[in-house]
């Protein structure tokens, strides 16, 4: 009798350990919730960012890094970010934007995300607002016209770190090879990741 | 900790008790350490939850492995169930620490972690869960990769079914080695307790065989010392033996002149002065041989030599030979003597005749000692028969006497021990009877009782173990009297239990008895019914005595049988043979008063003797009628004398020679029938003359009749050896020797 309870209780408890994992798989198939006053930027409409983040429009292509650092897919997508700079440092400006209540100078950041040199660093939320941006890690390409290229994921893994599909990587290399017929599947530009901490469903 | 327990033996269970306990410690043990681990592993679990914010993973999968374990551990103490499931939490706890690391395969090696921490519980099935596990979460996130659900699972784009099969394949090896190490820890141990528990068992030994070589020693030594002091009690126990038959020889001869000669004097013509005297020396005599045969049987009693004969004998004329002994004295003192047999109890039984004799003799003649009126009654009666055959008889022997006092009566049974001083100086006795009396009835398988009541009397009852004997004599047949079944007897005593045994005899014959107490009233009987066949009346009787009674009687009744009892000594028969169809001497023997009874019915009034002829002791005629040729060995003068007075009495002219080379030497110069050899002679002894005798090449060998006072046990076998014929103790009794005699020369004669 006993042993019988015992062996359903375990049945019990390896239920619920299945679910616990089958719970966090369920949900980080889950896009980033869309926020309930988002307001959609699409693709190829013109930019307006706030000042001072307008400044930096200055005749190449502007890439945002939407980062938080108490977001892990932020953490440990940030040597991608760091790769696309060394790799396209004077092709296209670099900008991050800091989605969090925490305040970092351009130095620190470099040095957080081992930069080869500083770049200018916005914490303004209106920023992502501007572009439609309502998750982190987010990227977001502006050409020279000040036109939507690119607004997406890194690439598809959940913690944003897989190289092989560097949606990001494509979306610069295309623009900077004015390739504006080039094509995002929706794992790149629908937004998995963490929600903003300004922003609610 | 528990201390081990004892080890006794080597058995099977002794060696599963000790692995029990091994095991036991081994979990206990183990069980200890897997709190620190499993409380190690969930740390690590909230560790790498900082690295992807998986808490709720941290927490829950860990949490709940954790529950599972203690709380199978809690609620099943005493089964292993929660091993298994700490193997199983540990698989779990390696798929959520690759699961927190998005895929981590380095975290694979904390299933290696699980599967070597597991070898403690030294459990090669404990190893399964783990693999289990191993097993199945490559499997599902290895299809799930494939099917392109688990998009963050892995890091690695080359989880192929060849990884999946290799990844497999490596940890069924270190689980296969892991399983190896604890069924070799498992299998070591178990050597180990076995050889430990071998050596305690060898120690265990050794000490009993130390410990048993030193009892060895010591009981040899005892041993030794006991066979010493046996030997010393055995060299003092023959030296006494030797005492006291050279002491019983010494007494014995010049008491052999002394019964001898005084037996002679009494043939002889006397005055009644004289015959006094002789009769006086002959009683002295007697009674001092009987004091010597009370020491030499208590002697052989307390040596342990005293041993029982088997043979068959009749009960019934034991006790009457006994009471025959007493009767010339009852009937002096006007004591009744008196004896029933129950009728259960068999004719013939199995014993020691002379020594049941010895008994009954003993306490017979302490109760005439000590009663000067009423009767001493002999009862023997069946107690049990057990299956098997033993009968177990109660004998009793019932006096009016003295009695003895309540305090006295625990001193009854000791040797030379009598009820006070007094009593030994007025009525005599070595105080041995009632001691050797109790040995033989021990010896007989039974025990002796004695209650008394003083001025009352005593009685002494005693039981033997026994089984019924082979009747060798025709049964008392009752078809004589059976065709006078239904007759009535009238039977006239004062004594009650003498009319109750007369009662008890005659219903057995079938015959109707009617009592009466006294004369007065045997009359009366008679006057209102006269329609009686016999009277039996005792003689002495108070008023009327049996002869004033039998006189009436004749008055009235002149054709009535009646039979008198008398007892010995009565002198009144010759006067009155007339009134008498019999006259029987009490004690009243069964066999004599079935013949007299008879007799009386069937002449109806006739009257006659009592049937035993007297014998003269010493028939002069046997020389004639059985004419031997007699040689005496005997060196002592008196004795020589003594046997040579008897043989010449009895007619015959024998030569006496005084030693064993002179009894030789005669034996092979003339042709003697008979020769009488005593064992005790100068030169050479009569045992050494009877072997060269019997070596000589005489045609026609001399019948030897040992002569010695030597009476200890063995004599007579030494003397059957050395090729005697016979053998007859000292002092020579007349008709020991006339009864020897007949018995050789009709046997000579047949031969």
């Amino acid at each position: 009798m006993r042993k019988g309870l015992v062996v359903a209780w375990l049945v019990f408890l390896s239920a619920g350990i299945t679910f616990i994992f089958w719970r966090n798989e369920w949900k980080y198939h889950l896009p980033t919730p869309v926020p309930v006053n988002y307001h959609a930027v699409a693709r190829g409409a013109q930019v307006a960012l706030p000042s001072p983040a307008d400044r930096l429009l200055a005749g190449k292509p502007l890439f945002l890094h939407f980062f938080n650092p108490d977001c892990p897919c932020s953490r440990f997508n940030m040597p991608q970010f760091a790769a696309l700079v060394k790799q396209y440092s004077g092709k296209a400006d670099f900008a991050i934007v800091v989605m969090s209540q925490k305040k970092f100078t351009p130095q620190q950041l470099q040095k957080k995300f081992d930069l080869p040199y500083p770049i200018p660093v916005l914490s303004d939320s209106a920023v992502a607002a501007a572009c439609g941006v309502y998750s982190t890690p987010q990227a977001v390409i502006i050409d020279t016209s000040r036109q939507l290229y690119y607004r997406g994921n890194y690439n598809r893994s959940r913690y944003c770190s897989d190289e092989k599909t560097g949606f990001a990587r494509l979306a610069l290399d295309g623009l900077l090879h004015r390739d504006y017929s080039q094509t995002f599947s929706p794992l790149a530009l629908k937004a998995y990741g963490c929600e903003l901490p300004t922003c609610s469903k | 900790m528990n201390s081990a327990p004892y080890i006794i033996t080597n058995t099977p269970s002794d060696l599963q008790e000790q692995t029990e306990y091994f095991q036991g410690e081994v979990q206990q043990r183990s069980d200890k350490l897997m709190n620190y681990f499993l409380l190690g592993f969930f740390l690590i679990g909230l560790l790498l939850a900082h690295f992807y914010d998986t808490w709720n993973i941290a927490l829950g999968i860990g949490g709940l492995s954790l529950v599972a374990y203690y709380s199978v551990k809690f609620f099943l103490p005493g089964s292993d169930l929660y091993q298994y499931v700490l193997s199983t939490a540990l698989g779990i706890f390696m798929a959520q620490f690759i699961y927190q690391m998005h895929g981590l395969f380095e975290m694979h090696f904390f299933a290696f972690v699980g599967s070597t921490i597991l070898i403690t519980y030294q459990k090669w099935k404990l190893q399964i869960p783990l693999l289990i596990i191993v097993i199945a979460h490559h499997a599902i996130f290895n299809y799930l990769q494939y099917t392109g659900n688990a998009v963050y699972f892995s890091q690695l784009d080359y989880l192929t079914l060849q990884t999946l099969i290799i990844h497999i394949l490596l940890a069924g090896i270190i689980v296969f080695i892991c399983g190896l190490w604890a069924y070799q820890l498992k299998k070591a141990g178990q050597i180990q307790i076995a050889q430990t528990v071998r050596m305690a068992s060898l120690q265990r030994e050794a000490i009993v065989l130390l410990e048993r070589k030193r009892s060895e020693e010591e009981l040899e030594a005892a041993y030794l010392k006991a066979e010493a002091a046996r030997q010393e009690a055995e060299r003092a126990n023959r030296a006494k033996s030797i005492f006291l038959a050279t002491m019983s020889h010494e007494i014995r001869t010049p008491m052999n002149g002394v019964i001898g000669m005084s037996s002679l004097l009494a043939e002889t013509p006397l005055n009644n002065q004289q015959r006094t005297y002789t009769e006086t020396i002959t009683a002295c005599g007697e009674t001092l041989l009987n004091v010597i045969n009370d020491i030499l049987d208590f002697s052989k009693i307390e040596s342990g030599s005293m041993e029982l004969e088997e043979e068959d004998f009749d009960l019934h004329s034991c006790i009457e030979n006994i009471l025959d002994l007493f009767s010339a004295r009852a009937a002096k003192t006007g004591i009744e003597l008196l004896y029933q047999v129950e009728r259960d109890v068999p004719l013939y039984i199995r014993g020691d005749d002379h020594r049941l004799r010895q008994i009954l003799t003993n306490l017979v003649g302490n109760a005439m000692k000590f009663t000067e009126q009423g009767e001493i009654f002999v009862g023997v009666r069946l107690l049990e028969t057990s299956l098997a055959g033993w009968l177990t008889l109660s004998f009793e022997v019932r006096d009016t006497g003295i009695g003895i006092p309540p305090e006295k009566m625990e001193r009854l049974f000791k040797a030379f021990s009598q009820v006070d001083s007094s009593t030994t100086r007025k009525y005599g006795g070595t105080g041995l009877g009632l001691a050797i009396s109790e040995q033989l009835v021990r010896l007989m398988g039974g025990e002796i009782r004695a209650v008394s009541q003083p001025g009352a009397g005593s009685t002494f009852s005693f039981t033997i173990r026994t089984s019924a004997g082979i009747d060798k004599d025709p049964p008392l047949s009752i078809n004589g009297l059976s065709e006078h079944a239904g007759k009535r007897i009238l039977i006239v005593d004062d004594n009650l239990t003498n009319r109750t045994i007369l009662k008890s005899q005659l219903e057995f014959w079938d015959l109707t008895p009617v009592l009466a107490a006294s004369g007065v009233e045997a009359l009366n009987i008679l006057a209102t019914d006269n329609r009686y066949d016999l009277v039996v009346t005792d003689m002495q009787m108070p008023f009327m005595d049996g002869i004033r009674l039998s006189q009436s009687i004749r008055e009235h009744h002149p054709q009535m049988p009646i039979i008198l009892l008398s007892s010995v000594g009565d002198e009144y028969k010759k006067h009155h043979n007339d009134l008498f169809s019999a006259v029987m001497t009490k004690p009243i023997k069964q066999q004599v008063m079935y013949k007299q009874i008879l007799s009386g019915l069937q002449n109806n009034g006739g009257t006659g003797g009592e049937g035993r002829p007297v014998q003269p002791r010493l028939p002069g005629e046997l020389a004639t009628t059985l004419p031997l040729k007699i040689l005496i060995a005997e060196d002592n003068e008196i004795n020589q004398q003594v046997i040579v007075f008897i043989l010449q009495k009895l007619g015959y002219e024998p030569t006496v020679v005084e030693n064993g080379r002179l009894a030789l030497e005669a034996a092979t110069s003339t042709a003697f029938d008979v020769i009488l050899m005593d064992l005790q002679m100068p030169e050479m002894d009569g045992l050494e003359a009877t072997r060269h005798i019997r070596r000589t090449g005489l045609s026609e060998q001399p019948v030897i009749i040992a002569l010695t006072a030597n009476t200890m046990e063995g004599d007579e076998e030494e003397c059957l050896q050395a090729g005697m014929n016979d053998y007859i103790g000292k002092p020579v009794k007349l008709e020991e020797l006339v009864g020897k005699l007949r018995k050789w020369a009709l046997h000579r004669r047949r031969s």
